[in-house]
This record gives C-alpha cells, sequence and structure tokens, in this order.
C-alpha cells in the first residue's frame, strides 16, 4: 500500500528545467541568430523629431547595447523611459488628458527623479483637479530646488484656484523674481486685486501691457480680472480699452476659472499650449513614435533583467513594453522565455504558441514552450512541441526527462521508452536518474527501475530515498525479501523514515513474517499516529488474525484519515460484521459500494457516425 | 549525507509513482499491489497425471475464427465449450462455440460453432450440420438444461445479440425455439446457467450479459487513455462502455419462459460486466442460489429467499472483490468443496496482475478470500485467466484446480515485459490441507503451452475414469486433454436422472462417503468461462475400492441414499429409485 496523498510539486522541479534550457550552449547559440532580444534592441524605433535631449539618451542605449553589459543597458533604457515617458505625458496634456498624463509622469519618476518631470506631475494633477496631491508634489520640488520658478508658478497656480491669494501673491512674486513672465505677472495682478490690492495690481498689469504691446485681448483678460474682483469701473474701463471689436467673456463662466485660463494664453513656457490643428497630426504621429520606443526601451530593460536573472521584474516591464507597443520583435518570445522563469507556465505558453509557430526552428522557444505545456500537464501538446527537437534534447536531461515523462502520460512506452534509454546512455547526474526511475516505474518496468536506483547509489551512496524507491519497486516485483534489505538501507541512511517503515512492515507482511510487520506498524504509528496507510494494514492484519475487536481503532483511523479510500471502508465493514456489528457494517458496506461507483463511473464519449450496413444486435 | 532525499524533484518522482503506479489496465480496474511473500509450491513426491493433447489425433479439427487485432472486445470474449451428451449415450460430445469477427459481422459473416459427436474410441466425429447447430449467432458461450424434461439435453448458446436456445429432437438434431421459448436476450450475453430456483421441476435459466456494444456505434481503438494498456493502443472496455443487465427466465413448465429478473432482484440495475455464472446451493438450504462472476465490478452473490426473490449479498458474504476490497476482472467460475467440509466454495479466474481468488465457503453466508494462504493466488498474478474448473485429476477424492489463460490484447505480444499474449495453463493440485501445490510442469506439455484459451470443461470424456479436459482457444485450435490418470486411484461415476426433479437433476446435492472421506458435489449447469461441463457426476476415492454410501439430495427434496458400492463403476441413479440401469435415466424415444 502506498502512499496517495501527497502533492505533485511540479512548481518545484519545472524552474531547474527551465534553468537549464537557458544554459543550453547550442540553443544560445541559435538565440542570437534569432529574434532574440540582442537582435531586437537593434530595431528600436529611429527618433523622429524627438527632443535633442531624448535622441541624445537613444545612442547611449544604442552604446549600451553594443557594449552588451546588461547593468549599461539597464541604466541607458531607464534613462530613455524616463524622459520618453515624461514627452508622452507632455502629449497627453497637451491633449487635454490629464489621467493619461500623470500615469506618465509618475511612470516616467520611477525611473528617473527628475524635479521638471515631477513639476509636469503637478500640472497635470492640477489640470485634473487633484490639488492636493498636486501641491504636494509642487512643494517637494520646491523643497529641493527653491530657485524653481516654474514650480512657483504652478504653486501659484493652486493657491489661485484654492483661493488662497495671499500665498498666490507670494509664490508668483517668486516667479517673477526669478524671470520675467506674463502669465505670472497677470496672475499676480489678480490674486492682488482678490486681496484688495488695487494699485499694486494695476502695477503688475501695466507691466503685462506693456510686454503685450497693449494688445486689446490682453485688456479683456484684464477686464475679467477685475470682475472677479468685483471692480466693476476698472472691468468697464478695460472693456472700452479693449475696443469695439473686443468680446468680453461670456457671463456664465466664473471670472476667475477665465482668469486662469487667459493665464495661459500669454504663451508662457510655464504653461502647456494646447496643439493647433495643423499640429494635431504630426503629434499623433510622434505619439506612435513615442509608444514605439517605449515598448523597445522597456524590452531592452526587460532583458538586461532577465540577464540578471531578476525575471519577475523582466516579466512585468515585457508586460509593458506590450502595453506600449506588442508588435516590438522579439518581445512576445523574451515574454514567454520570462515567464517560464517566473514561473508562468499560462503566460509563457500563451507568448510562445505564436513564436513557435512562425519560428519553428526556435529550439529554446520550443524547448521553453514543451516544458510549459508539461508542467501544466498539456502532456499531448508537449509531445508535439517536443518531437522535433529530436536526438538535441540530449544535451540538456532535465528537458529529455519532461519530454520522455510527456509521453509516459500519452501511455507512448515505446516512445518514452526509446527516449529515456538515449538518455540514460548519456553521463547522468543522481538527480536525473531519479527522475529516470518515476519513468520507469510509472511505465511498470520495475526491474529497470530497481537498475536505475542502484546506478543513483553507484554515484552517491548516501542518496536519500534511492534505496527506499528500489524498495517499491521490487514490492511491484514480487521480491519482498530484497525489497525489505533496501528499506533497511533506507533507515540507515535516515532512520526516521517513516515511509521506509512502513513499507519495510509492508515487505515483511509479504514474506509472512506477521508479527514482525505488526511490530513496525505499531512503531510507524507510534511516530506518526495519523499514518493512513499503517493503520488500515495494521487493521487489516488484526482482522486477518481474527482479531476484529483490536482492529477496529485501526480501521477506523484509517477511513477518517481517508474517508475517500475504499479498502479501508472493506475492511471496516467487515470488521464490525465480524464483531456482529450489522447497521455498522452495513453503514461501511454502503459507503464502499458508493465510492466503488463512483470511482468506475468512466463512460466513453459516443463515436462519430454510425457506421453503415451495421448487423443489428436488437 | 546527500541532500537528494529532500530534493523536490525526488518528492515529485516519489508521488508520480505513487498516483501512477498500476497505470496501463485500459479498460480493467488497478490491480492491488501484489501479494508476494507466498511462494509458489510445486507439488513434489506425488505422482501428477499426465494431460496429452489428442485434440488432432481425436479429430477434432475446429478452428475458432479470430481476428489478430482484436480492435473491439466482443473479439476478445468467445470461446466457450460445451460438454452434452446429446444423445445420451452416456459419453460426452463436445460443442465448440465461435465467433465471427466484427469486420465479418458487419458484412453479415458468420463463424461455425462445431459439434462433434464421441464415437467411445478416443475420437470425434463433427456432426455439425446434421444437428442444424453450426452458426446460432455471434456465439460468446453456452449451457445445458433439460429446459422441457424430455430427457435430451438441450443447448442454450450465449450471443452478441439474440441468443438462441436449441431443442434437443432425440435424433441428433437440434431446432431452434428460442422465439417459442422467450428466451433470446438480444444482448450481448456470455454466460447462462440452467437452475430450478423455485424446485418446481423445470429448469430456469439465468443469463449474464456483459458490455452493451452496438455495431452501429462501435468504440474507436485506442483512441483514449482508457483504450490503452501499457502504452500502446487496445481494444475499449469493459471500462467506459455501459454494462448490459443480467437477465432471469423462469420455466413456465410449458416450453416457453418469462422474463423474471427485476422481480426477483437480478436484473443487475448496475450494469456490472457479468461472465461466469452458475446455480450453487451455497448454505444447504435446498435451494440454488447464483453466483456471477463480473469483470471488472463487484461479483455478485445472489441469496435464494426461497419465495422468488433474490438477495444480492455479495459484500456481505465477503465473495464480491478480494480481501483488500478491490474489484477484480473476474471472468471464469468454479465451485466446489476441496475442504470437505461440506460447503461449496468458490474459485475465481482473473485480469493479469490479480490473483485468482479462492473464496472458502465458512458457511452461514460467510467466505473468506484464502487465496494466498491456499497457494492459489500467487502462481496465477501474471496471466489472464479464464476457463477453470475444481476436479479431481488424479481420483485421490480431493479437488485439484485447473485454468486457462491468454491475453485480451494481441499487442502486448510487442511488450518485452509482462507474461505475453500467449499463456500456458495451470494445474495445482490439492494437498488435502486447504492449500494447492503447483503441478503445471509435472502435468505433459500440452498445459504449459503457451496459448490464447477461453473457455473450460471437464468430463470423463472417455469413460475411463480419468476426468479430461476440453479447452477452446480464441485463435485457433481447440485442446483435449486426455487425462492418462494415476493408477491405483479409484472412483465412481454417476448419471443420475430426476423424476419429480428436472430430468437431467440439475441442482442435486451428492455427498459420497470412502475411505474415510467425505466429499459433497453438485450437478451444475454453466460456471466456468461461458463453458459447460459434463453433467455425469465423478468422484476420486483414492486408493479405497469401496464406497460406503452415497446420499443424494434432490431439487425435488427428496434423498436417496445408496450403500456399500463397488468404486471403478458408472451407476445409474434415477430419482426415488436409486440405482437403475443407465437406459433408465435416459430418454427411450425421440422428442418429436
Amino acid at each position: 500500500m502506498f502512499e496517495l496523498s501527497r502533492k505533485f510539486p511540479l512548481a518545484l522541479i519545472l524552474p531547474l528545467i527551465f534553468c537549464s534550457i537557458l544554459l543550453w550552449p547550442s540553443v544560445f547559440a541559435q538565440q542570437n541568430k534569432s529574434a532574440g532580444p540582442t537582435k531586437d534592441r537593434s530595431r528600436v524605433a529611429r527618433p523622429f523629431n524627438l527632443t535633442a535631449e531624448l535622441q541624445s539618451r537613444l545612442q547611449t542605449l544604442e552604446s549600451a547595447k553594443q557594449s552588451g553589459d546588461p547593468t549599461l543597458i539597464s541604466t541607458a533604457s531607464r534613462s530613455v523611459l524616463a524622459l520618453g515617458l515624461r514627452e508622452m505625458g507632455g502629449i497627453d496634456l497637451m491633449q487635454g488628458s490629464a489621467p493619461a498624463a500623470i500615469d506618465a509622469y509618475r511612470r516616467s519618476s520611477d525611473f528617473e527623479n527628475s524635479p521638471a518631470t515631477r513639476t509636469d506631475l503637478a500640472v497635470a494633477y492640477l489640470q485634473a483637479g487633484r490639488l492636493a496631491e498636486s501641491l504636494s508634489v509642487v512643494t517637494d520640488v520646491l523643497v529641493a530646488d527653491p530657485d524653481n520658478g516654474r514650480a512657483w508658478y504652478v504653486q501659484g497656480k493652486i493657491w489661485m484656484t484654492k483661493k488662497r491669494y495671499d500665498d498666490a501673491v507670494t509664490s508668483f512674486s517668486r516667479v517673477l523674481s526669478l524671470q520675467e513672465d506674463q502669465a505670472a505677472s497677470y496672475l499676480l495682478g489678480a490674486a492682488l486685486l482678490q486681496r484688495k490690492e488695487r494699485e499694486q495690481a494695476k502695477t503688475a498689469f501695466r507691466k503685462v501691457l506693456e510686454e503685450t504691446g497693449n494688445r486689446s485681448s490682453v485688456h479683456l483678460w484684464l477686464a475679467d480680472a477685475y470682475r472677479a474682483a468685483n471692480y466693476m469701473d476698472d472691468f468697464a474701463r478695460e472693456i472700452r480699452q479693449a475696443g469695439p471689436g473686443a468680446k468680453a467673456t461670456a457671463r456664465g463662466s466664473s471670472p476667475m476659472d477665465a482668469v486662469m485660463s487667459h493665464a495661459a494664453r500669454f504663451g508662457s513656457s510655464f504653461e502647456t499650449a494646447k496643439p493647433t490643428r495643423q499640429e494635431r497630426p504630426r503629434i499623433s504621429q510622434l505619439q506612435v513614435e513615442l509608444r514605439t520606443l517605449l515598448a523597445s526601451a522597456l524590452n531592452d530593460l526587460g532583458t538586461a533583467e532577465a540577464r540578471q536573472q531578476q525575471y519577475s521584474l523582466a516579466l512585468a516591464h515585457f508586460h509593458e513594453a506590450a502595453s506600449w507597443n506588442a508588435d516590438v520583435p522579439g518581445l512576445l518570445r523574451n515574454t514567454g522565455i520570462a515567464a517560464g522563469r517566473v514561473p508562468d507556465y499560462p503566460e509563457c505558453i500563451r507568448a510562445l504558441r505564436p513564436v513557435v509557430a512562425e519560428n519553428p526552428q526556435d529550439n529554446v522557444a520550443r524547448a521553453m514552450l514543451g516544458t510549459a505545456l508539461f508542467a501544466t500537464h498539456s502532456y499531448a501538446e508537449a509531445v508535439q512541441v517536443f518531437t522535433p527537437l529530436g536526438d538535441t534534447v540530449l544535451q540538456l536531461h532535465e528537458l529529455a526527462y519532461s519530454w520522455a515523462a510527456s509521453l509516459v502520460q500519452m501511455n507512448k512506452y515505446a516512445e518514452a521508452t526509446a527516449l529515456l534509454s538515449k538518455l540514460e546512455q548519456q553521463k547522468l547526474s543522481g538527480e536525473t536518474l531519479m527522475l529516470a526511475v518515476q519513468l520507469w516505474s510509472q511505465m511498470g518496468n520495475y526491474e529497470h527501475t530497481v537498475d536505475a536506483c542502484h546506478r543513483t547509489l553507484e554515484l552517491d551512496p548516501k542518496t536519500l530515498r534511492a534505496h527506499y524507491l528500489a524498495g517499491l519497486a521490487l514490492l511491484r516485483l514480487n521480491r519482498s525479501a530484497e525489497a525489505a534489505q533496501e528499506f533497511r538501507d533506507e533507515l540507515q541512511l535516515d532512520e526516521g523514515n517513516v515511509d521506509a517503515q512502513y513499507h519495510l512492515a509492508f515487505s515483511l507482511s509479504q514474506q509472512s513474517q506477521n508479527e514482525q510487520a505488526v511490530e513496525l506498524w505499531k512503531k510507524v504509528l507510534a511516530a506518526k499516529p495519523d499514518h493512513a496507510e499503517a493503520n488500515y494494514e495494521l487493521g487489516k492484519e488484526l482482522l486477518t488474525e481474527g482479531k476484529a475487536e483490536e482492529s477496529l481503532n485501526y480501521l477506523e483511523t484509517a477511513v477518517r484519515l481517508k474517508p475517500q479510500f475504499e479498502p479501508a471502508h472493506y475492511q471496516l465493514q467487515s470488521a464490525y460484521r465480524a464483531l456482529g456489528r450489522k447497521e455498522d457494517a452495513d453503514r461501511e458496506a454502503r459507503t464502499y459500494r458508493a465510492l466503488k461507483a463512483k470511482n468506475r463511473n468512466i463512460t466513453l464519449p459516443p463515436p462519430p457516425q454510425p457506421s453503415p450496413g451495421a448487423p443489428s444486435t436488437d | 549525507m546527500s541532500v537528494l532525499g529532500r530534493n523536490p524533484l525526488l518528492c515529485f518522482l516519489f508521488i508520480s509513482q505513487c498516483l501512477l503506479q498500476g497505470q496501463g489496465q485500459a479498460g480493467h480496474d488497478v490491480a492491488p499491489p501484489p501479494p508476494a511473500g507466498l511462494k509458489t509450491v510445486a507439488c513434489n513426491g506425488r505422482p501428477v497425471p499426465q494431460l496429452e493433447d489428442i485434440a488432432e489425433k481425436a479429430g477434432i479439427h475446429f478452428r475458432h475464427t479470430y481476428s489478430p487485432e482484436k480492435k473491439y472486445i466482443p473479439e476478445s470474449m468467445s470461446g466457450g465449450v460445451v460438454l452434452i451428451d446429446y444423445d445420451r449415450d452416456g459419453w460426452p460430445d463436445i460443442y465448440f462455440t465461435n465467433a465471427p469477427t466484427i469486420e465479418m459481422a458487419m458484412k453479415h459473416e458468420t463463424a461455425r460453432g462445431a459439434l462433434y459427436h464421441n464415437n467411445h474410441d478416443g475420437t470425434f466425429t463433427d456432426v455439425t450440420d446434421k444437428a442444424g447447430v453450426g452458426t446460432p449467432c455471434f456465439a460468446n458461450g453456452g449451457a445445458v438444461g433439460d429446459y422441457n424434461n424430455d430427457g435430451w439435453p438441450d443447448l442454450y448458446i450465449t450471443c452478441l445479440g439474440a441468443n438462441v436456445l436449441y431443442r434437443n429432437n432425440g435424433d441428433g438434431t437440434f431446432t431452434d425455439v428460442t422465439a417459442k421459448a422467450g428466451v433470446g436476450d438480444q444482448r450481448n450475453s456470455t454466460g447462462a446457467s440452467f437452475g430450478d430456483y423455485d424446485n418446481d421441476g423445470f429448469l430456469d435459466l439465468m443469463v449474464t450479459n456483459y458490455v452493451d456494444f452496438h455495431f452501429d456505434n462501435l468504440p474507436a481503438f485506442g483512441k483514449l487513455p482508457i483504450c490503452t494498456f501499457r502504452g500502446l493502443d487496445v481494444q475499449c472496455g469493459p471500462r467506459g462502455l455501459k454494462g448490459a443487465g443480467d437477465t432471469l427466465y423462469h420455466n413456465n413448465g410449458d416450453g416457453t419462459f418469462t422474463d423474471v429478473s427485476k422481480s426477483a432482484g437480478v436484473d443487475d440495475p448496475s450494469g456490472y460486466f457479468g461472465l461466469g455464472v452458475t446455480w450453487v446451493d451455497f448454505n444447504n438450504t435446498g435451494r440454488s442460489d447464483i453466483f456471477i462472476a463480473n469483470d471488472a465490478t463487484p461479483n455478485y452473490l445472489y441469496k435464494n429467499e426461497g419465495n422468488g426473490k433474490f438477495t444480492e449479498i455479495g459484500l456481505e458474504s465477503g465473495t464480491s472483490v478480494s480481501q483488500d476490497g478491490a474489484e477484480q476482472a473476474c471472468m471464469g467460475v468454479a465451485i466446489g468443496d476441496y475442504l470437505h467440509d461440506g460447503r461449496p466454495s468458490i474459485y475465481i479466474t482473473n485480469f493479469e496482475n490479480e490473483y485468482n481468488t479462492l473464496y472458502r465457503n465458512n458457511g452461514d453466508w460467510q467466505f473468506d478470500d484464502v487465496s494466498y494462504k491456499s497457494g492459489v493466488g500467487l502462481p496465477s498474478m501474471p496471466y489472464v485467466k479464464w476457463g477453470n474448473a475444481f476436479f479431481d485429476v488424479d481420483n485421490d477424492g480431493w479437488l485439484d484446480l485447473i485454468f486457462v489463460s491468454g491475453h485480451v490484447y494481441p499487442q502486448v505480444a510487442t511488450l518485452s515485459s509482462g507474461a505475453g499474449y500467449q499463456q500456458p495453463g495451470m494445474l495445482q493440485l490439492n494437498q488435502g490441507d486447504g492449500t494447492f501445490c503447483n503441478a503445471s510442469d509435472q502435468a505433459g506439455p500440452a498445459l504449459t503451452q503457451r496459448r490464447t484459451s477461453r473457455g473450460l470443461a471437464v468430463g470423463d470424456l472417455f469413460n475411463d475414469g480419468q476426468l479430461d479436459v476440453v479447452v477452446e482457444d480464441i485463435d485457433g485450435a481447440p485442446m483435449i486433454l486426455r487425462n492418462h490418470g494415476v493408477p491405483g486411484r479409484h472412483w465412481v461415476g454417476l448419471e443420475l436422472g430426476g423424476t419429480k426433479s428436472n430430468r437431467l437433476a440439475i441442482g442435486a446435492r451428492i455427498k459420497l462417503s470412502a475411505g474415510g472421506m467425505t466429499q459433497t458435489e453438485q450437478i451444475r449447469s454453466g460456471g466456468s468461462y461461458l463453458s459447460q461441463s459434463d453433467l455425469h457426476v465423478h468422484f476420486g476415492v483414492g486408493t479405497t475400492t469401496k464406497i460406503d454410501s452415497i446420499e443424494i439430495r434432490w431439487p425435488s427434496g427428496t434423498t436417496d441414499i445408496l450403500k456399500n458400492l463397488e468404486a471403478d463403476k458408472f451407476y445409474a441413479v434415477l430419482e426415488g429409485k436409486g440405482i437403475v440401469p443407465a437406459e433408465q435415466v435416459r430418454p427411450t424415444a425421440h422428442a418429436h
């Protein structure tokens, strides 16, 4: 009676296989020739009217890629990403999409801590009406850089929006102390008006008028500032000065809102101007280019991280890259390989299926895909994927094991035997030999199982569980005396191995050494009272000896521990019946019957079509 | 110390092994671990009779039709052999069933069964054509009973499709009376057995059905994991296919039967895969119970409640599954009082890696699986076993065991491991202490020849006091294993005729006392694997030449006691009259 309760820790074995795949020398050679990460990086989008700074950073990234140094690539790609994202945020802001801009700026800040980007972020927050976040960000910038005029300007606008005009006056004054700016002067004047400091405001406005050439539109904007502060005479004057053709702001809108929007029209470097109709197509094109640039840079970054075995991070960056542009060459492949290493097998399969379909010669992707399919128990497809690898798979023993195991799962024993036999001609490690043990055993080739266990022990006589597994196979071969010796040997290496004790007892019982078996099972239960199989075997043995009363406790325990284990119910009903407890016996018999019926409830699907001309059995 | 043992790879390895061991049984259940430890005991220091295959020289040229690939399960199941003294000359004749391949059947082609007349000189003559029993159907097995009490044994053939009841006309011919009798079970019948469950003097008929199989709905060969075996594509079933239910026909006494399966409680609503079947009075109640060997599902023991109803007590009695609670792939069933305790025990043949099961009858409807203890389990493990019998092959007064084997999947011939496709038979001798030794290698080369055997029946074919064995193979020629006996051993033969009871005395219980031993036997129809042994009663009595007594309890309830008989003779016994000339138990005229 062997153990049935442990779980299948594929998750623990497969990373090793993936690791091995990446270390496959010939596969690396293949990778360099294929559309792998290295090659892909050369296809980063060409700069189209990107800022000079961004182009410069791209050059640096190209140089880093030439060097092949993952640290340099990582740094350079981060630098590109930071600026690229900032530019993307700028476009978003220009297009009035403040939430997208916020995301871009924040992500940019993840890659590079830039006061300019953070100020942009504050602007985006402000545009989105998220004043507290905007103020927080811009204040941080100002703490670090008190001479950042743009930050002061943004802060002033925040104060204006919050109607904290005293603070706004301070902020705009700081702006103007650092540099001339019409928008800042205008807003300073507007804030002063709100503080009823009309004369100081006029001074500020005069400066604006001087710098703008006394344009009628400026008079209208000043009119709105006066109106917002309820200086209606001044308002009327400015309207008059604007001239008969000038158009006052509609009464419906808030005067202060009008003031804030007028500020953007001064052409201030602090403000983001909305694109003109003519500019819009170019901006859209630039946006597309930026998306590709970002995807490529993220692909580069992920590749560098993957090379540094930071697979989770790499996978996240590959996914992020796909969100910008999923068509970046090599991205899907990189995603699949990183997913395999994380491991995220479904994602690995999703990504690598099309890669392998498109490039059947890509053995790395094929090996990865096959292993992921094996890991997710998709054995039929795994076999299909592995098969073209042929004997090259023998270079990677664990991979060959995966293929052989898939064949075994598909009951293709002849092919599995052929593959395993070839594999065993290689110089295998003890671990791989033990994997082979499993497959031989699974195929019912217990002689070979024992042989593989013994070869493992030749490599390392202290290999744990090799004797144990040999013992299990020998039990299958009816060689219980030899099995007992294997279990004894296992216990020499690991005296606390309860399973070996249990099976030693079992093999002794098979040799009619029942008394010794009973003693050992009792020992097993002393160490591990919830050992279901020991409870069962001991109970069964006692029942066979006619000790039904004594067997009850063990059998009841076995049933409690493994309620789905049919034989325990069967033995328990026998024990109850022997003791005249008919009702209990019938109950257990019912349970036994129900379990058996449930477990045999298998039906074949109907065949597709009736055969013509068939004789009737009816 | 290596850390390999803690490596997850090895955890994976071990657990996979535990989860998957035993896989590859295709449509059969996973067998429990093998019962090692108990050694096969060879028979030493005792004479073993030679079993010589005389089929060819006896003029038996029958060949079972077969499909080399056996893509469909019915192609693996046919091959029942029936011993029937159809002409009531006191010499058993032989009928071999035959079935076409599925491909042939699809083209409405048939396969010819064969009836061989015993020439009394060690040879047989093919009388099939005259008898008119050549092509009843896609024939699986058969049973013998005199359903109309005319004294002429009738022949019931089980089929994939409608079964056939041949009425023996008493003139060497048979007439298909299936339609009139109403016993043409349309399903996929395998086992059949006549027995008088209500003791009204007329034989009733129990028929087992296997899988629900239709030619217009063929299960695809090897397409699914359940249709593979050790990595080989093989036929599908029985697991995965639906069972077909069983039938009990009550004899109305007027040449017709009524299907009472459901009301009697023996209709097999669970749809188990029925094969071997026989009627047995397990608890000496005078009523015949039913035992059915089911493939890959629990066996049935139907206790006859005496009111036309049966209670299924397989599990409660300990006969439905192995001692581990495992459902076995049961094929053939043999019944015998091998312990001389007056109680009929049950011996069942099973699939590869499943031991043959010997259920010792402890009385009061309780049985113990003593397969290992008795030594019958271990040596049977490697084979796919079919026809079987309890019979006293060496006339020492103790019932011995025989079974024949052969795999269902021809594809296993390509495997290097396992017992192969063709497999040997086995003879095990009763050591008189509840155990059996293996005498296969000492009984002559015929039995251990690797073959693809199925049906097996036993009878004294040559009236020489030795029980011979007839074996039908599914892939070709049958065997007639002539028993050359053990010198100095004695025997007695009985031919019973019922008067109040059914004419062939099926169900009669015979208790013999001789040489300090008391043996019991019952005349049974059906049994083994889809086969019928001779209805004449045979006892070996060892070295004694005197039979102290023979007590016959007839199905009618009456008893005849015979005392002080000489051994090595055949006696005819008529119910209520005791020993009579043989002619008095046989019909005197043609039935029609």
